[in-house]
């Protein structure tokens, strides 16, 4: 796949609940090896775009994953070029690690028994989120961290190009924040990966693209340097925020409410 | 690292589990008034040995244990969908008020003489009845809904069924009718035919089937609704699949036998951690499960010294009911906790 090549692309995605629009008009655009970061106030429709996106929802306008429009591809080929990790991390049944992660090879046709191959992309995607060492532990009785990186093993493992990540770092400690936007920068570089982002400053400093969104519209979509100005967060957020540079990169730390 | 080397060890389970039901069922066919030793009941199956033997064990005793296979394993099965489906290990088709539903809509065509008790209405209008209550129950809660909340709604489902059913008790033509009626509900083998082996037989195939159908997307329904939705699995049709199935099996199995609780619930935990509480894999062993404690509770009515014999709706039921409430003080935190 050529680095310009478009994994996901959305135009006029709409969606409303009984009436009320939670999403008008969205548009945008993850391009091969893109981190593209969504951040916006609570409420602002950040979860139901990437629902929307996913095909997990009902809404009006074009997804295209690949090229293809997603309404034209059946459910597992859906599930096999995009990857949805939904927020909390949840896992309702004592299934070892890695029986978790091998449920991540469902869309590539596996059973209870996995295939060789899929093995070893199980095995890759333990090896990734350096949850290997527990591999035979039942979910249950991991703690958040353990909890996150398999659940993000569990999508990586589907080998889907694209990765949908619904605040994956809400509720750990700034360790495993770093360690899990690594695990999803490494993958952008190999696909995509769109994650909705409370953290601004890591947004800033993960993401490659930004898109902030604020009642269901996007008000603003590039770069980090370009879009977290203090102007737009004043907006948008209703903070001030410094906006520094530091090392090349923008660090964004927000200081007062407006 | 090891990964569950699923196949091969459920197979030893499924074959041990098999072997059970297998033994279960000829001690089944040797138990009762009269004794009868394995030998007598394996020359009587093949059509050899004394009339009074062949009587007994082909027409008295055969089509008993064929239903305590029948009702055990789909009651089994349909344990394991619904706490796969709802991934909660107290979801049961009886907590759900479907027996009882079933059990109004066979009683009432019943007491308005419609029918006679060997017609395939019979059978008919209790999965229409269970399937009401699934329905319902589904809806009401809706597809997030918490234990709680489908237990509470269970609740309501079976206080309504109950109370139909009392209706039809109240207004039943004769004494008679009304006590034949409740002896019936209250879960009988007893003085079982073929014809009613034959009658349950399709829905409960159909209902196997249903149930079993899903269970790749059981194991995946481990990480939530979404997670499994965007592993390519299809919600909506799978829920409309373990209603159907449920209903078809319960409401068939209380057709022909009454109101038989508790298995759905028990035999699926019973088996759950040889397993590994993968919920896909439960499906096979839960319905084994499901048959062997319905033969074993069967085979124990006719050994309890009675006056009459114990109704085996009731021992599943004296069994199955302390085993709910040790289930409930385990979770406990759970249950009361704000994720209820």
């Amino acid at each position: 796949m050529n680095a310009e090549a478009s994994v996901i692309e959305a135009s006029g995605l709409s969606v409303s609940f009984g009436g009320t629009p939670i999403l008008s008009d969205i548009a945008f655009e993850a391009r091969h090896g893109e981190f593209l970061a969504v951040v916006g106030p609570n409420g602002a429709g950040k979860t139901t775009l990437l629902k929307a996106s996913a095909g997990l929802l009902e809404s009006s306008g074009a997804v295209l994953l690949g090229g293809a429009p997603i309404e034209g591809l059946s459910r597992k080929q859906r599930a096999q070029r995009l990857g949805y990790l939904p927020q909390g991390h949840v896992f309702h049944w004592p299934l070892s690690v890695a029986e978790v992660v091998g449920l991540g090879r469902l869309p590539r046709g596996a059973g209870a028994d996995l295939s060789e191959e899929d093995r070893i992309a199980v095995a890759r995607a333990m090896e990734e989120t350096g949850v290997s060492g527990f591999a035979d532990r039942a979910v249950t009785t991991l703690s958040g961290g353990e909890r996150a990186r398999v659940a993000l093993a569990r999508v990586l493992a589907t080998e889907a190009p694209l990765i949908l990540a619904d605040e994956p770092t809400a509720s750990l400690d700034p360790r495993y924040q770093l360690i899990v936007l690594d695990i999803l920068k490494r993958h952008a570089a190999k696909g995509a990966v769109i994650s909705v982002l409370h953290d601004l400053g890591m947004a800033a400093r993960y993401a490659d693209r930004v898109l902030v969104l604020d009642e269901g519209r996007v008000v603003a979509s590039g770069p980090p340097r370009d879009v977290l100005s203090e102007e737009r967060l004043g907006k948008t957020f209703g903070v001030r925020a410094d906006i520094l540079e530091r090392n090349g990169a923008v660090v964004v730390v927000p200081r007062s409410v407006i | 690292m090891t990964f569950a080397a699923g196949g091969r060890r459920d197979g030893r389970l499924i074959a041990a589990l098999a072997l059970l039901v297998v033994i279960l069922f000829f001690v089944s066919l040797g138990v009762g008034p009269v004794w009868l030793s394995p030998g007598t009941v394996a020359r009587a199956l093949v059509g050899d040995g004394g009339e009074a033997a062949r009587i007994i064990v082909i027409d008295i005793r055969l089509p008993r244990a064929l239903l305590a296979v029948m009702i055990g394993g789909t009651l089994g099965l349909a344990g394991a969908a619904l706490q796969g489906l709802l991934r909660n290990p107290l979801a049961s088709p009886s907590l759900f008020g479907a027996p009882a539903a079933a059990a109004f809509g066979a009683v009432s065509v019943i007491s308005l003489a419609l029918v006679d008790v060997l017609s395939i209405a019979l059978p008919v209008a209790a999965i229409i009845g269970a399937l009401v209550s699934v329905g319902l129950l589904l809806l009401v809660a809706g597809p997030r809904a918490s234990l709680l909340v489908l237990i509470l709604a269970g609740l309501a489902v079976s206080s309504l069924a109950g109370a139909g059913t009392a209706l039809a008790l109240n207004l039943a033509p004769n004494p008679f009718a009304a006590l034949e009626i409740a002896f019936w509900l209250l879960g009988s083998l007893e003085d079982r035919s073929m014809r009613h082996v034959i009658i349950a037989l399709p829905f409960m195939a159909v209902g196997a089937v249903l149930l079993i159908w899903d269970r790749r997307a059981f194991r995946a329904l481990t990480l939530g609704e979404e997670a499994a939705e965007s592993l390519g699995f299809d919600l909506a049709g799978i829920r409309l699949r373990v209603v159907a199935g449920v209903a078809a099996a319960v409401g068939a199995g209380v057709a022909v036998a009454g109101s038989i609780g508790f298995v759905g619930l028990v035999a699926p935990h019973l088996v759950r951690p040889l397993v590994g509480h993968d919920p896909g894999r439960l499906m096979v062993p839960a319905a084994l499960s499901g048959a062997a404690l319905l033969l074993a509770a069967d085979i124990a009515v006719r050994l309890i010294p009675s006056a009459s014999e114990i109704k085996v709706g009731v021992l599943t039921a004296l069994i199955g009911a302390p085993f709910f409430i040790i289930l409930i003080l385990k979770r406990r935190g759970e249950l009361t906790g704000a994720s209820v």
